[in-house]
Protein backbone atom coordinates (compact mmCIF):
# COMPACT_ATOMS: atom_id res chain seq x y z
CA UNK A 1 0.00 0.00 0.00
CA UNK A 2 1.57 3.14 -1.12
CA UNK A 3 -0.26 6.36 0.50
CA UNK A 4 0.50 8.78 -2.64
CA UNK A 5 -0.36 12.22 -0.47
CA UNK A 6 1.85 10.73 2.53
CA UNK A 7 5.08 10.10 -0.04
CA UNK A 8 4.26 13.68 -1.76
CA UNK A 9 3.82 15.68 1.55
CA UNK A 10 7.16 13.19 2.99
CA UNK A 11 8.83 14.66 -0.17
CA UNK A 12 7.88 18.22 0.41
CA UNK A 13 8.44 18.40 4.21
CA UNK A 14 11.90 16.96 3.56
CA UNK A 15 12.25 19.62 0.81
CA UNK A 16 14.97 21.37 2.30
CA UNK A 17 17.15 18.57 0.85
CA UNK A 18 15.99 18.31 -2.98
CA UNK A 19 16.28 21.35 -5.08
CA UNK A 20 12.75 22.67 -6.72
CA UNK A 21 12.64 22.64 -10.37
CA UNK A 22 12.27 26.32 -11.95
CA UNK A 23 8.77 26.29 -12.44
CA UNK A 24 7.93 25.25 -8.87
CA UNK A 25 10.26 27.77 -7.20
CA UNK A 26 8.78 31.05 -9.86
CA UNK A 27 5.12 29.55 -8.73
CA UNK A 28 5.90 30.11 -5.20
CA UNK A 29 7.74 33.12 -5.20
CA UNK A 30 4.57 34.51 -7.51
CA UNK A 31 2.29 33.24 -4.74
CA UNK A 32 4.62 34.91 -1.70
CA UNK A 33 2.61 37.79 -2.04
CA UNK A 34 -0.88 36.90 -2.12
CA UNK A 35 -3.29 34.77 -3.97
CA UNK A 36 -3.34 34.56 -7.77
CA UNK A 37 -5.20 32.79 -10.34
CA UNK A 38 -3.36 30.73 -13.12
CA UNK A 39 -3.08 33.27 -15.57
CA UNK A 40 -1.85 35.97 -13.22
CA UNK A 41 0.50 33.59 -11.94
CA UNK A 42 2.06 32.97 -15.06
CA UNK A 43 2.48 36.70 -16.11
CA UNK A 44 3.97 36.86 -12.37
CA UNK A 45 6.44 34.60 -13.26
CA UNK A 46 6.87 35.89 -16.30
CA UNK A 47 7.88 39.10 -14.90
CA UNK A 48 9.82 38.02 -12.32
CA UNK A 49 12.15 36.06 -14.52
CA UNK A 50 11.95 38.92 -17.11
CA UNK A 51 10.99 36.43 -19.74
CA UNK A 52 13.09 33.52 -19.27
CA UNK A 53 10.73 31.13 -17.54
CA UNK A 54 7.43 31.18 -19.65
CA UNK A 55 4.84 28.63 -18.69
CA UNK A 56 1.74 27.66 -20.79
CA UNK A 57 -1.08 26.48 -19.36
CA UNK A 58 -0.23 22.89 -19.79
CA UNK A 59 2.57 23.42 -17.63
CA UNK A 60 1.81 25.82 -15.03
CA UNK A 61 -1.20 23.59 -14.41
CA UNK A 62 0.82 20.31 -14.18
CA UNK A 63 3.14 22.08 -11.57
CA UNK A 64 -0.18 24.05 -9.65
CA UNK A 65 -1.57 19.92 -9.34
CA UNK A 66 2.16 18.43 -8.31
CA UNK A 67 2.22 21.48 -5.88
CA UNK A 68 -1.29 20.75 -4.04
CA UNK A 69 -0.66 17.15 -3.85
CA UNK A 70 2.91 18.11 -1.64
CA UNK A 71 0.90 20.52 -0.12
CA UNK A 72 2.91 23.88 -1.02
CA UNK A 73 -0.34 25.46 -2.35
CA UNK A 74 -3.99 24.81 -2.11
CA UNK A 75 -7.10 26.29 -4.13
CA UNK A 76 -8.79 29.44 -2.30
CA UNK A 77 -11.83 31.17 -3.55
CA UNK A 78 -13.26 31.13 -7.09
CA UNK A 79 -13.76 34.58 -7.65
CA UNK A 80 -13.72 37.80 -10.56
CA UNK A 81 -10.60 39.41 -11.26
CA UNK A 82 -11.90 43.52 -11.01
CA UNK A 83 -8.74 44.22 -13.94
CA UNK A 84 -9.64 41.04 -16.07
CA UNK A 85 -13.28 40.35 -17.66
CA UNK A 86 -16.51 39.27 -15.11
CA UNK A 87 -15.30 35.63 -15.35
CA UNK A 88 -15.02 34.05 -11.83
CA UNK A 89 -11.54 32.08 -11.90
CA UNK A 90 -10.03 30.03 -9.00
CA UNK A 91 -7.25 31.34 -7.13
CA UNK A 92 -4.66 29.66 -5.50
CA UNK A 93 -2.79 30.31 -2.07
CA UNK A 94 0.28 29.71 -0.82
CA UNK A 95 0.11 27.39 2.32
CA UNK A 96 2.60 27.29 5.41
CA UNK A 97 5.13 24.08 4.17
CA UNK A 98 4.92 26.46 1.06
CA UNK A 99 6.52 29.41 2.89
CA UNK A 100 8.61 27.17 4.62
CA UNK A 101 9.35 25.26 1.91
CA UNK A 102 10.68 28.27 -0.58
CA UNK A 103 12.56 30.07 2.59
CA UNK A 104 14.65 26.69 2.58
CA UNK A 105 15.13 26.91 -0.81
CA UNK A 106 16.07 30.79 -0.58
CA UNK A 107 18.47 29.76 2.00
CA UNK A 108 20.19 27.16 -0.33
CA UNK A 109 20.30 29.92 -3.13
CA UNK A 110 22.40 32.29 -0.78
CA UNK A 111 24.75 29.77 0.41
CA UNK A 112 25.78 28.84 -3.00
CA UNK A 113 26.31 32.51 -3.80
CA UNK A 114 28.04 32.93 -0.65
CA UNK A 115 30.42 30.13 -1.35
CA UNK A 116 30.67 30.92 -5.23
CA UNK A 117 31.53 34.76 -4.29
CA UNK A 118 34.30 33.50 -2.03
CA UNK A 119 35.95 31.45 -4.64
CA UNK A 120 35.46 33.88 -7.49
CA UNK A 121 36.34 36.98 -5.27
CA UNK B 1 -18.70 37.07 -23.38
CA UNK B 2 -17.13 40.11 -24.44
CA UNK B 3 -13.39 39.56 -24.06
CA UNK B 4 -13.69 36.08 -25.60
CA UNK B 5 -14.86 37.82 -28.79
CA UNK B 6 -11.38 39.14 -29.44
CA UNK B 7 -10.04 35.32 -29.72
CA UNK B 8 -11.46 33.19 -32.94
CA UNK B 9 -13.79 30.42 -31.97
CA UNK B 10 -12.29 28.06 -34.08
CA UNK B 11 -8.92 27.91 -31.21
CA UNK B 12 -11.05 28.17 -28.65
CA UNK B 13 -13.35 24.74 -29.65
CA UNK B 14 -9.74 23.01 -30.60
CA UNK B 15 -8.50 23.61 -27.38
CA UNK B 16 -11.21 22.50 -25.25
CA UNK B 17 -11.21 19.43 -27.79
CA UNK B 18 -7.23 19.12 -26.87
CA UNK B 19 -8.32 19.43 -22.94
CA UNK B 20 -10.23 16.30 -23.39
CA UNK B 21 -7.38 13.94 -24.05
CA UNK B 22 -6.40 14.92 -20.33
CA UNK B 23 -7.50 12.00 -17.83
CA UNK B 24 -10.76 12.76 -16.42
CA UNK B 25 -10.24 13.89 -12.92
CA UNK B 26 -7.33 16.12 -14.17
CA UNK B 27 -9.61 17.46 -16.95
CA UNK B 28 -12.55 18.18 -14.15
CA UNK B 29 -10.20 19.51 -11.93
CA UNK B 30 -7.83 22.05 -14.22
CA UNK B 31 -10.06 21.73 -17.83
CA UNK B 32 -12.20 25.10 -17.29
CA UNK B 33 -9.32 26.93 -15.77
CA UNK B 34 -6.84 25.91 -18.30
CA UNK B 35 -9.65 26.76 -20.94
CA UNK B 36 -9.86 30.41 -19.36
CA UNK B 37 -6.09 30.70 -18.84
CA UNK B 38 -6.08 29.84 -22.97
CA UNK B 39 -8.17 32.55 -23.60
CA UNK B 40 -6.43 35.04 -21.63
CA UNK B 41 -3.22 34.53 -23.47
CA UNK B 42 -4.87 34.92 -26.57
CA UNK B 43 -7.08 37.89 -25.47
CA UNK B 44 -3.54 39.60 -24.33
CA UNK B 45 -2.43 38.89 -27.82
CA UNK B 46 -5.14 40.56 -29.95
CA UNK B 47 -4.97 43.67 -27.65
CA UNK B 48 -1.00 43.98 -28.27
CA UNK B 49 -1.51 43.67 -31.91
CA UNK B 50 0.42 40.49 -32.94
CA UNK B 51 -0.34 37.56 -34.60
CA UNK B 52 -2.46 34.57 -32.62
CA UNK B 53 -0.96 31.78 -34.49
CA UNK B 54 2.30 31.43 -33.50
CA UNK B 55 1.13 31.71 -29.80
CA UNK B 56 -1.62 29.10 -30.31
CA UNK B 57 0.99 26.69 -31.97
CA UNK B 58 2.93 27.05 -28.95
CA UNK B 59 0.06 26.90 -26.37
CA UNK B 60 -1.05 23.54 -28.24
CA UNK B 61 2.23 21.99 -28.36
CA UNK B 62 2.98 22.74 -24.99
CA UNK B 63 -0.35 21.43 -23.55
CA UNK B 64 -0.08 18.17 -25.73
CA UNK B 65 3.56 17.46 -24.02
CA UNK B 66 2.00 18.33 -20.86
CA UNK B 67 -1.20 15.99 -21.17
CA UNK B 68 1.03 13.18 -22.53
CA UNK B 69 3.09 13.59 -19.07
CA UNK B 70 -0.28 13.50 -17.02
CA UNK B 71 -1.88 10.19 -18.91
CA UNK B 72 1.57 8.79 -18.25
CA UNK B 73 2.12 9.39 -15.02
CA UNK B 74 -2.04 7.88 -14.46
CA UNK B 75 -0.81 4.69 -16.41
CA UNK B 76 2.13 3.95 -14.13
CA UNK B 77 0.28 4.96 -10.75
CA UNK B 78 -2.76 2.75 -11.92
CA UNK B 79 -0.08 0.02 -13.01
CA UNK B 80 1.51 0.64 -9.18
CA UNK B 81 -1.33 0.60 -7.46
CA UNK B 82 -2.86 -2.26 -9.29
CA UNK B 83 0.66 -4.65 -9.49
CA UNK B 84 1.48 -3.87 -5.36
CA UNK B 85 -1.96 -4.47 -4.13
CA UNK B 86 -2.81 -7.21 -6.50
CA UNK B 87 0.32 -8.98 -5.08
CA UNK B 88 -0.66 -8.33 -1.72
CA UNK B 89 -4.43 -9.28 -2.08
CA UNK B 90 -2.46 -12.66 -3.04
CA UNK B 91 -0.53 -13.30 -0.54
CA UNK B 92 -3.30 -12.42 2.04
CA UNK B 93 -5.39 -15.24 0.42
CA UNK B 94 -2.95 -17.55 0.57
CA UNK B 95 -2.30 -16.96 4.53
CA UNK B 96 -5.97 -17.11 4.88
CA UNK B 97 -6.40 -20.56 3.07
CA UNK B 98 -3.43 -21.62 5.02
CA UNK B 99 -5.17 -21.00 7.87
CA UNK B 100 -8.10 -22.58 7.29
CA UNK B 101 -6.14 -25.04 5.92
CA UNK B 102 -4.71 -25.36 9.37
CA UNK B 103 -8.03 -25.48 11.35
CA UNK B 104 -9.53 -27.88 9.62
CA UNK B 105 -6.93 -30.88 8.90
CA UNK B 106 -4.25 -30.92 11.14
CA UNK B 107 -5.43 -28.95 14.20
CA UNK B 108 -8.16 -31.47 15.43
CA UNK B 109 -5.92 -34.42 14.57
CA UNK B 110 -3.34 -33.38 17.13
CA UNK B 111 -5.57 -31.94 19.66
CA UNK B 112 -7.76 -35.23 19.78
CA UNK B 113 -4.83 -37.61 19.75
CA UNK B 114 -3.18 -35.43 22.94
CA UNK B 115 -6.73 -35.96 24.36
CA UNK B 116 -6.83 -39.71 23.78
CA UNK B 117 -3.11 -39.72 25.90
CA UNK B 118 -4.84 -38.27 28.98
CA UNK B 119 -8.20 -38.80 28.64
CA UNK B 120 -9.33 -37.58 32.38
CA UNK B 121 -7.94 -33.91 31.39
CA UNK B 122 -9.25 -34.40 27.51
CA UNK B 123 -11.52 -31.04 28.57
CA UNK B 124 -8.42 -28.98 28.71
CA UNK B 125 -6.84 -29.91 25.87
CA UNK B 126 -10.92 -29.21 23.91
CA UNK B 127 -10.62 -25.96 25.80
CA UNK B 128 -7.54 -25.22 24.29
CA UNK B 129 -8.54 -25.81 20.73
CA UNK B 130 -11.36 -23.99 21.30
CA UNK B 131 -8.92 -21.22 22.13
CA UNK B 132 -6.87 -21.81 19.41
CA UNK B 133 -10.31 -21.63 16.87
CA UNK B 134 -11.42 -18.55 18.46
CA UNK B 135 -7.90 -16.79 17.83
CA UNK B 136 -8.22 -18.22 14.04
CA UNK B 137 -11.51 -16.36 13.69
CA UNK B 138 -9.69 -13.65 14.93
CA UNK B 139 -7.11 -13.51 12.65
CA UNK B 140 -9.17 -14.12 9.42
CA UNK B 141 -11.61 -11.42 10.86
CA UNK B 142 -7.91 -9.31 10.54
CA UNK B 143 -6.93 -10.75 7.46
CA UNK B 144 -10.43 -9.67 5.69
CA UNK B 145 -9.96 -5.97 7.13
CA UNK B 146 -6.73 -6.26 5.85
CA UNK B 147 -8.16 -7.03 2.74
CA UNK B 148 -10.49 -4.43 2.28
CA UNK B 149 -7.88 -1.81 3.31
CA UNK B 150 -6.07 -2.81 -0.03
CA UNK B 151 -9.16 -1.66 -2.19
CA UNK B 152 -9.62 1.44 -0.55
CA UNK B 153 -6.03 1.92 -1.62
CA UNK B 154 -7.30 1.47 -5.24
CA UNK B 155 -10.01 3.37 -4.72
CA UNK B 156 -8.17 6.23 -3.44
CA UNK B 157 -9.98 6.28 -0.78
CA UNK B 158 -6.99 5.47 1.97
CA UNK B 159 -7.67 8.62 4.03
CA UNK B 160 -11.51 7.61 4.88
CA UNK B 161 -13.38 6.99 8.12
CA UNK B 162 -13.53 3.29 6.20
CA UNK B 163 -10.23 2.98 6.63
CA UNK B 164 -9.52 4.50 10.15
CA UNK B 165 -12.62 1.29 11.28
CA UNK B 166 -10.64 -1.36 9.11
CA UNK B 167 -7.55 -0.36 11.05
CA UNK B 168 -9.30 -0.03 14.28
CA UNK B 169 -10.73 -3.78 13.82
CA UNK B 170 -7.45 -4.75 12.99
CA UNK B 171 -5.61 -3.69 16.27
CA UNK B 172 -8.61 -4.61 18.19
CA UNK B 173 -8.50 -8.31 16.85
CA UNK B 174 -4.16 -8.61 16.94
CA UNK B 175 -4.91 -7.35 20.67
CA UNK B 176 -7.13 -9.96 21.67
CA UNK B 177 -5.30 -12.49 19.80
CA UNK B 178 -2.16 -11.08 21.99
CA UNK B 179 -4.16 -11.70 25.29
CA UNK B 180 -5.51 -15.00 24.06
CA UNK B 181 -2.09 -16.23 23.26
CA UNK B 182 -0.39 -15.35 26.40
CA UNK B 183 -3.57 -16.87 28.20
CA UNK B 184 -2.56 -19.63 26.30
CA UNK B 185 1.05 -19.78 27.29
CA UNK B 186 0.07 -19.15 30.77
CA UNK B 187 -2.23 -22.45 31.26
CA UNK B 188 0.24 -24.80 29.10
CA UNK B 189 2.87 -23.53 31.96
CA UNK B 190 0.28 -24.35 34.55
CA UNK B 191 -0.45 -27.72 33.09
CA UNK B 192 3.00 -28.80 32.35
CA UNK B 193 4.05 -27.64 36.12
CA UNK B 194 1.18 -30.32 37.11
CA UNK B 195 2.16 -32.98 34.91
CA UNK B 196 6.46 -32.44 34.55
CA UNK B 197 6.03 -32.27 30.52
CA UNK B 198 8.67 -29.88 28.60
CA UNK B 199 6.86 -27.24 27.02
CA UNK B 200 9.31 -24.83 25.97
CA UNK B 201 8.01 -25.79 22.70
CA UNK B 202 4.44 -24.57 23.04
CA UNK B 203 5.88 -21.71 25.16
CA UNK B 204 8.31 -20.56 22.74
CA UNK B 205 5.75 -20.45 19.91
CA UNK B 206 3.28 -19.05 22.12
CA UNK B 207 5.74 -16.07 22.54
CA UNK B 208 6.21 -15.39 19.28
CA UNK B 209 2.98 -15.84 18.30
CA UNK B 210 2.12 -12.62 21.36
CA UNK B 211 5.34 -10.62 19.88
CA UNK B 212 3.60 -11.08 16.44
CA UNK B 213 0.17 -10.08 17.54
CA UNK B 214 1.84 -7.16 19.87
CA UNK B 215 3.82 -5.59 16.68
CA UNK B 216 0.37 -5.82 14.08
CA UNK B 217 -1.52 -3.88 16.89
CA UNK B 218 1.10 -1.44 17.67
CA UNK B 219 1.50 -0.48 14.01
CA UNK B 220 -2.03 -0.45 12.73
CA UNK B 221 -2.74 1.91 16.12
CA UNK B 222 0.02 4.16 14.64
CA UNK B 223 -1.57 3.74 11.09
CA UNK B 224 -4.78 4.73 12.21
CA UNK B 225 -3.91 7.56 14.30
CA UNK B 226 -1.44 8.67 11.43
CA UNK B 227 -4.89 8.32 8.70
CA UNK B 228 -7.14 9.73 11.66
CA UNK B 229 -4.69 13.17 11.54
CA UNK B 230 -4.56 13.45 7.98
CA UNK B 231 -8.59 13.23 7.90
CA UNK B 232 -9.15 15.86 10.59
CA UNK B 233 -6.08 18.20 8.50
CA UNK B 234 -8.20 17.93 5.64
CA UNK B 235 -11.53 18.56 6.93
CA UNK B 236 -9.91 21.49 8.76
CA UNK B 237 -8.15 23.03 5.31
CA UNK B 238 -11.68 22.76 4.05
CA UNK B 239 -13.68 24.39 6.50
CA UNK B 240 -11.62 27.36 6.72
CA UNK B 241 -11.34 27.42 2.67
Amino acid sequence: MYPLRIYFRGVAKSASNTPLTPAVLHILLALSNGERHGYGIMKEVESDSQGKVKMGPGTLYGSLGRMIEAGLIRESDKKVDPEMDDERRIYYKITALGQTTLKAELDRYREVVAVAKQKFA
Amino acid sequence: MASESLVPRRYRTCYAKLLRLYPKPYRERFGEAMEQTFNDLCRERVKAGSGLFRLVLWAFLETFAALLRENAKMIVRSAMNRCSTIFLRLVISLIAIAALAVCIFPLPRMIAKEAAKTPDTAWQIYLFLAGAYLQAALFLFALYHAFKLLSYADANQVFSDRSVRALRHIKHAAITIGLLMVTGVAWVMILSAGTGEDSAGPVMIGFIGTFAASVVAAVAAVLQQQVQRVIEAESGSERSV
